[in-house]
């Protein structure tokens, strides 16, 4: 193999260089919100769940109050549209979760790093030629800055046209999924309730002529009922809040594709990265 | 009859469940003056109202899955292209590792010692096959 002449590697050094220039950094800020938001949106599917066991809930509230029965066919078959929509609605969420993964792990700095390939290649190519160390050396550098940044060049085209041409649909799916939660789930939750509050009313009604304690007993244990509703219903609110900012975040990197760095992405992305933590925080505690 | 729309089932459901709310509270603010076969009939009533408003749920967030579809179709398909450039990108480190160990090998066999020809060779088949 021919040495590498002096101008060759200064041309080779010049390239290196302006490759920096021209911004093209790791974007960190994408892989902590992509993250952030793979994990938010896993959160989610305890409220889905809750969508068909709230119908059957529902309807043994409605039952008898002297009637003990397990959840039998005619519950299950007036629920089941619900357990079919959890399916689909799972489904759903795997798509932005999958969406979210794959983009962190396209903005991840592993990807675009083949420093310890090419350390592999260099070792094997030094010690099968007739190379010096200090010329191994310097087209080892070269190449991995090379390799790192055209990696690093393709990676950031591919991040900035897939978060530009998905942000629409991500729009409309965490609207969807955000809508379903904060006004199907919470109406479903609503029913409940009523039925709930019924419930204990004709209870209370049914024992009106008898020991004023069990009345308070009804009247603690519906408190209890209606701590649970608002606890579920905070938890709805925080998980459209959720998927709201989520869908904020995303057309913000949509918007801003064309010009980012990393610091100022970060930088603009901060609020929506806190407001999710707390969020999730929340809403664990509400679930 | 057109199919009902999403907002159309959601303001069904909603409805539904105003009426089941209204049929229980005038339930209750007249008990004593009902019979009780009355009272039996207008809980049933207040049930078969609730559950028809979730029905009307149910149906709402299914018609809304069935219009996303294609919005699903695309997000998944640019999730396919991210994928498939995470795959090149390692395709690439592959290539750099799959080299190395030719380079080891041409180095091993140019060394004429069997012990490290096989080595390199094995080294080469783990390589490829990884």
């Amino acid at each position: 193999m021919r040495r590498m002449k002096p101008y060759q590697v200064g041309q080779l050094a010049i390239l290196g260089i302006s490759l920096i220039l021209s911004g093209c950094t790791t974007p960190e800020a994408v892989r902590q919100f992509t993250a952030l938001a793979a994990d938010a949106s896993a959160r989610i599917p305890i409220v889905f769940r809750d969508l068909s066991a709230s119908c059957v809930r529902k309807e043994l509230a409605d039952r008898p109050t002297e009637e003990i029965e397990d959840v039998g066919e005619k519950i299950s078959a007036t629920c089941k549209p619900f357990t079919e929509d959890e399916t689909r609605l799972m489904g759903a969420l795997e798509v932005l979760t999958g969406y979210m993964n794959a983009l962190n792990q396209l903005a991840s700095d592993e990807v675009v790093s083949y420093d310890k390939e090419i350390d592999g290649f260099a070792s094997s190519v030094q010690s099968a030629g007739n190379f010096n160390e200090n010329q191994v050396s310097a087209v080892k550098g070269l190449a991995k800055f090379l390799a790192d940044a055209a990696a690093s060049g393709y990676q950031r085209k591919k991040l900035v046209s897939s978060i530009k041409s998905a942000d629409k649909d991500v729009t409309t799916l965490c609207k969807f999924l955000g809508d379903t939660i904060g006004i199907d789930y919470v109406r479903v939750l609503n029913v409940e309730q009523d039925s709930v509050r019924t419930r204990y009313k004709n209870a209370i009604l049914a024992d009106s002529a008898g020991a004023r304690g069990s009345n308070v007993l009804i009247q603690d244990r519906w408190r209890h009922e209606l701590q649970k509703f608002a606890d579920k219903k905070r938890g709805a609110e925080d998980a459209q809040k959720l998927l709201s900012d989520i869908s904020e975040a995303h057309r913000l990197l949509a918007a801003q594709a064309d010009r980012w760095s990393a610091k100022e992405l970060y930088k603009d992305l901060t609020p929506y990265s806190a407001s999710i933590q707390a969020l999730i925080s929340d809403f664990q505690t509400a679930f | 009859m057109p199919a009902l729309t999403q907002d159309q089932a959601r303001q069904l459901a909603q409805e539904f469940f105003e009426i089941s709310k209204g049929v229980g509270d005038f339930r209750f603010d007249h008990f004593d003056s009902l019979i009780p076969e009355q009272n039996n009939a207008l809980q049933n009533l207040q049930h078969q109202l609730s559950s028809q408003s979730n029905q009307f749920t149910a149906l709402a967030i299914s018609i809304g899955l069935d219009d996303l579809q294609p919005t699903l179709d695309r997000i998944n398909q640019v999730t396919d292209d991210v994928n498939q450039a995470v795959t090149r990108l390692d395709d690439i480190r592959r290539v750099i590792s799959i080299a190395t160990t030719f380079v080891s090998l041409g180095a091993a066999i140019a060394s004429g010692s069997p012990t490290t020809i096989a080595s390199a060779i094995q080294d080469t088949f783990q390589n490829l096959e990884g």
